[in-house]
């Protein structure tokens, strides 16, 4: 029975990861409710920190495998760099978020 | 201030095991022998179960383990040696669990249990045999009893390299260890005895219950040394597994539980622990205070919002500390030398004093003889007064269930004869109380930052207006609103008397007369409202009696509904609900937003006055007979009623005959469901409205309900018209026999009468068949809002839970306790919910009225126009003329209490 079920399983993983590669006519970023994602600058990191007042670590966190950082391609280099976030906000309209990026812990 | 924040110590594991006999034996510091508890002089004995070194409770003696007093020593374990091995009903199941899964030839792991019979093991080949348990402590292999004996030696014969395979860790424990050879016997600082008045001791249910197994124990012992027949010492054996059960459980399923001489069952080890009474949820989760209070509430206008009537036996007991310092002393040992029962002077009441805490700590209690001495030796710099409650103590006051934060908000004492708490009628609503028997509860501030602090954001003043919906949630009710109602209604003539009356109760001056008729000098009851109004007030909307024409006649209103309000005088329309009423309330917003709180709980404060003292005198009353309907109304009804259910019987007709039509998404049988519904709700619409052209705005429960005071006209129809179509989640009735609800009718009516369609109201009656259904739909109602308050409650708990250490900070980011942000502003738009115009930050309508003044009108017009042109082919809507408005949803608010049969009091039968 068990060996049944894992197969399967394995089957229809590799059928979703064909068609992510396949389907190209689906692009998640350009989605509306996918909020632009772009990395800051050094310098503008410390201002940000600054003006709060705070450490990175008391930011809120993204992992860098998340799908909205599909531009960093998952290089370690941007580790505890920060993202700056333009979201619609039901209350404010528009809002500013920031999130420091992070590994993804096994 | 900075303060360190980061973890500090972390848990990285816990490791759960069993005690070994001789780990037990090593942390005991007796061996208990003997099941006698004192001797004749009262000294413990010695190796008895008061054993003077299993701990102290006497002050004066020392332990003799430790030498500590009573508050230094823990207590300490002794032990008692068990004749035979006892089973732990505890681990009855983990033995199970192990037995079935060993070898009985060679006791080792031989896998899961398996169904087949012919199993054998795959080290000795045996046959693999049945374990099964009988319930508490009985084990059969095969059918076989088996002695405790023998199971803790086949336990005691598994590999340590198999143990791990069976889920335990083979470095901590050994599965023989499950099976008692030595108890424990607990310190006696957790089975304390105590001594009666009458001088006798008596001993804690847990020491009873080792009282009974050292006497089997040793009865056990003596039988089977002297070689006793096999069956009297299998006897005692059972006795004693009867006893070690119970002494841990004595819930325990299958066996009778140990019972008091008195008949009463034991409080043993588990049930010490187990349920709502037990350690954790009573004594560990559940926290008891100091400093509080707790009796019924009752209703009086006369208090302010923002104060409470507190019983004066409930004054004299709860206390405030009074610091003394070099400035205060005086006054201090004045308070002092009243002493705790002060007498009433000119019938008022005095606070006393109850305790004094000298400035070396020590407690004195402060009796009427000792007063004058305490003053004089005592009250120095440094001690502290327990003064009793006077009024203007600031106190929080609590009603349960705690769902929002005006359920807990600050009140000013008012000490007050009579044995409840006393609350002003507006603020009911906030800790949604009535007083039909609730009880709320008083906490005492102790400290003067706790009361600035309670002072400043938690006095119900400051609650007047809402963070849920950006509107006061304090505001008149019920009977305020009838009376002001009353009062400005068709504006009628009140006569000097009457004035006198009413202005006795406020701190306002009685204004001119209105005018003069051949009676004498009159008021208009508008200009008597006007007087609790700010003078530069102005103000503009629609009140609760609006019909809602179209076009708004505005000013030119004929049903008294335009209310105008200029510099602080209504010049012209109806005070209701929509103007002063609790969610509702327009004029009250406006005050508590643009005059503050203060001026808010003064207006509250006189109107409640105003309103009861004017409702006093006019007189109102409603009762059964405001829904009489003529005869020709009930004809008229009644034929509305045949009609429907012939209309009814037609499309069922046609149904049959397949002349309908499907409607678009839905089956036949579908439609012709909704079709009946439809043609029955208009007939129950019409009947409504018949019923309502009878009952005029003179009728006291129409007033009451387009008043908005209480009830709607719903109620009213379905009390003098019809009640209308039951359900059941939204559908007819259909359950019950096969194809009908019941054997009234024949099968595969479907008719309106034979699914819940009641033609009668409540004042007329129901039929049976009309009651039975009326009871089925009113089921739904009270199950659903059963299944509603549980299901909302846990998921308001879990929020609470997530959310409730988040603050936000000077910069206006949300931090936790960590200091990690949550959010970067506030909400995401810096906007406090509580000062918000229904979630807005600015009511910008409101700002362009105040700056245009008179000629907004024409601005609103303008604006409208040009609205009107951009949003034509967008389907027509109305547009407000720059009125604020309440939106429906608030007024769901309002009725959140109904049930499907409209009856607002529905749930409130239950009691408290």
């Amino acid at each position: 029975m068990k060996k049944s079920s894992n197969s399967k399983k394995k089957v229809n993983k590799k059928k979703i990861g064909k068609n992510e590669k396949t389907d190209n006519n689906f692009n998640y970023i350009k989605n509306e409710l996918v909020p632009v994602h772009t990395l800051m600058d050094v310098e503008e990191e410390l201002q940000l920190l600054k003006k709060y007042n705070t450490e990175r670590e008391k930011l809120p966190k993204i992992f860098i495998d998340d799908p909205a950082l599909y531009f960093l391609k998952e290089s370690t280099e941007y580790l505890n760099r920060i993202v700056k976030i333009e979201r619609n906000s039901r209350t404010a309209g528009h809002h500013i978020f920031y999130r420091v990026i992070v590994e993804r812990s096994k | 201030m900075v303060i360190k924040s980061g973890i500090f110590k972390k848990i990285t594991d816990i490791k759960f095991s069993l005690l070994s006999p001789d780990e037990i034996r090593k942390m005991s510091a007796t061996r208990v022998i003997t099941d006698d508890t004192y001797d004749e002089d009262g000294y413990p004995i010695e190796k008895g179960l008061m054993d003077p070194k299993l701990g102290v409770l006497d002050p004066s003696i020392r332990c003799k383990t430790c030498g500590g007093r009573t508050e230094e020593c823990p207590g300490h374990f002794g032990h008692i040696e068990l004749a035979m091995p006892i089973i732990h009903v505890g681990y009855a199941k983990e033995i199970r669990d192990i037995l079935q899964r060993i070898c009985y030839e060679c006791n080792r792991y031989i896998g899961e249990p398996v169904s087949d019979d012919s199993a054998k093991c795959q080290y000795c080949n045996a046959m693999r045999k049945k374990v099964a348990l009988d319930k508490p402590t009985t084990f059969r292999i095969d059918n076989e009893k088996i002695t405790p004996k023998e199971l803790r030696e086949h336990l005691s014969l598994i590999p340590d390299e198999d143990l791990p395979k069976l889920g335990y860790d083979e470095k901590s424990m050994r599965p023989e260890w499950l099976i008692l050879t030595v108890l424990p016997v607990p310190p006696i600082n957790i089975r304390p005895s105590i001594t009666l008045e009458s001088g006798d001791r008596s001993e804690d249910d847990l020491t009873h219950k080792l009282v009974d197994v050292l006497r089997i124990n040793q009865r056990l012992r003596e039988n089977r040394d002297l070689g006793a027949p096999q069956l009297i010492v299998e006897d005692l054996w059972e006795l004693l597994q009867y006893h070690v059960t119970t002494y841990f459980d004595n819930q325990t399923s299958g066996i009778p539980p140990a019972r008091h001489r008195s008949g009463r069952p034991l409080k043993t080890l588990i049930q010490r622990l187990k349920g709502k009474e037990g350690r954790f949820r009573s004594n560990l989760s559940g926290k008891r205070v100091n400093f509080s209070a707790r009796t019924v509430i009752s209703p009086d206008p006369l208090l302010s919002i923002n104060e409470v009537g507190v019983p004066e036996h409930m004054a004299r007991e709860l206390t405030v500390p009074l610091y003394v310092t070099p400035f205060n002393i005086e006054y201090a040992k004045n308070v002092v030398r009243i002493g705790p029962t002060p007498p009433s002077r000119d019938n008022k009441y005095i606070a006393g004093v109850n305790y004094l805490i000298r400035a070396d700590g020590k407690r004195v209690k402060i009796t009427d003889n000792l007063s004058p001495m305490i003053a004089d030796k005592y009250v120095e710099p440094g001690a502290i007064i327990e003064r009793q409650l006077m009024d203007g103590d600031l106190v929080l006051f609590n009603r349960q269930p705690s769902l929002h934060r005006m359920s807990m908000m600050c009140h000013m004492v008012k000490v007050m004869p009579g044995m409840t708490f006393r609350m002003n009628l507006s603020d009911c609503p906030p800790y949604n109380a009535d007083f039909d028997g609730d009880e709320m509860n008083l906490h005492v501030l102790q400290s003067e930052e706790a009361r600035a602090e309670a002072k400043v954001i938690m006095r119900v003043q400051e609650n007047i207006l809402s963070p849920r919906f950006g509107m006061p949630i304090i505001g008149a009710i019920h009977d305020h609103i009838t009376s002001l109602f009353l009062m400005t209604y068709k504006n009628p003539k009140i006569r000097i008397g009457e004035i006198i009356y009413i202005y006795s109760r406020i701190a306002k001056n009685i204004p001119k007369p209105s005018g003069i008729d051949e009676n004498g000098s009159y008021w208009y009851g508008r200009d008597i409202f006007s007087t609790v109004l700010p003078e530069n007030l102005n103000m503009d909307f629609k009140s609760s009696i609006c019909i809602k024409c179209n076009p708004c006649m505005k000013e030119k209103c004929d049903y008294e509904s335009w209310v105008k309000i200029r510099n602080g005088r209504l010049l012209m329309g109806t005070i209701d609900a929509k103007a002063v009423g609790s969610i509702k309330g327009l004029i009250l917003d406006r005050i508590a937003r643009d005059y503050g709180s203060e001026s808010a709980k003064n207006f509250l404060d006189d109107i409640t006055k105003i309103a009861v003292s004017f409702i006093t005198i006019r007189g109102f009353t409603t009762g059964i007979e405001d829904e009489d309907i003529p005869d020709d109304a009930v004809k008229e009804i009644s034929d509305v009623m045949k009609k429907a259910k012939n209309d009814v019987d037609l499309l069922v007709e046609d149904y049959k005959e397949g002349r309908l039509q499907e409607m678009p998404g839905r089956s036949l049988i579908d439609t012709l469901e909704v079709m009946i519904m439809g043609v029955l709700s208009k007939a129950r619409d019409a009947a409504g409205d018949i019923a309502s052209k009878y009952l005029g705005m003179e009728n006291p429960a129409v007033m009451m309900a387009k008043s908005g005071a209480r009830g709607n006209m719903l109620n009213l129809s379905q009390m003098a018209g019809s009640i209308g179509q039951q359900s059941v989640r939204g559908e007819r009735l259909h359950r019950g026999y096969t194809d009908r609800t019941l054997p009234h009718f024949k099968k595969g009516d479907m008719g309106a009468e034979a699914h819940g369609f009641v033609t009668t109201s409540y004042k007329s009656g129901l039929t049976p068949t009309e009651f039975f259904f009326h009871c089925m739909g009113g089921r739904e109602g009270l199950v659903d809002t059963a299944a509603r308050t549980s299901r909302s409650g846990y998921m308001q708990r879990r929020l609470i839970n997530a959310l409730e250490d988040l603050k936000v900070d000077e910069d206006k980011t949300v931090k936790n306790t960590a200091d990690t942000i949550i959010q970067f502003l506030y909400g995401e738009d810096d906007i406090d919910p509580a000062k918000s115009v229904q979630g807005d930050a600015v009511d910008i309508n409101a700002v362009i009225k105040e700056i245009l003044g008179e000629e907004h009108h024409a601005f609103v017009e303008m604006e409208e126009k040009q609205n009107m042109e951009k949003i034509k082919g967008y389907g027509e809507r109305e547009l407000d003329e720059g009125v604020v408005e309440t939106t429906d949803d608030e007024e769901e608010l309002d009725t959140e209490s109904e049930g499907p049969g409209g009856f607002d009091e529905s749930d409130d039968y239950g009691g408290a």
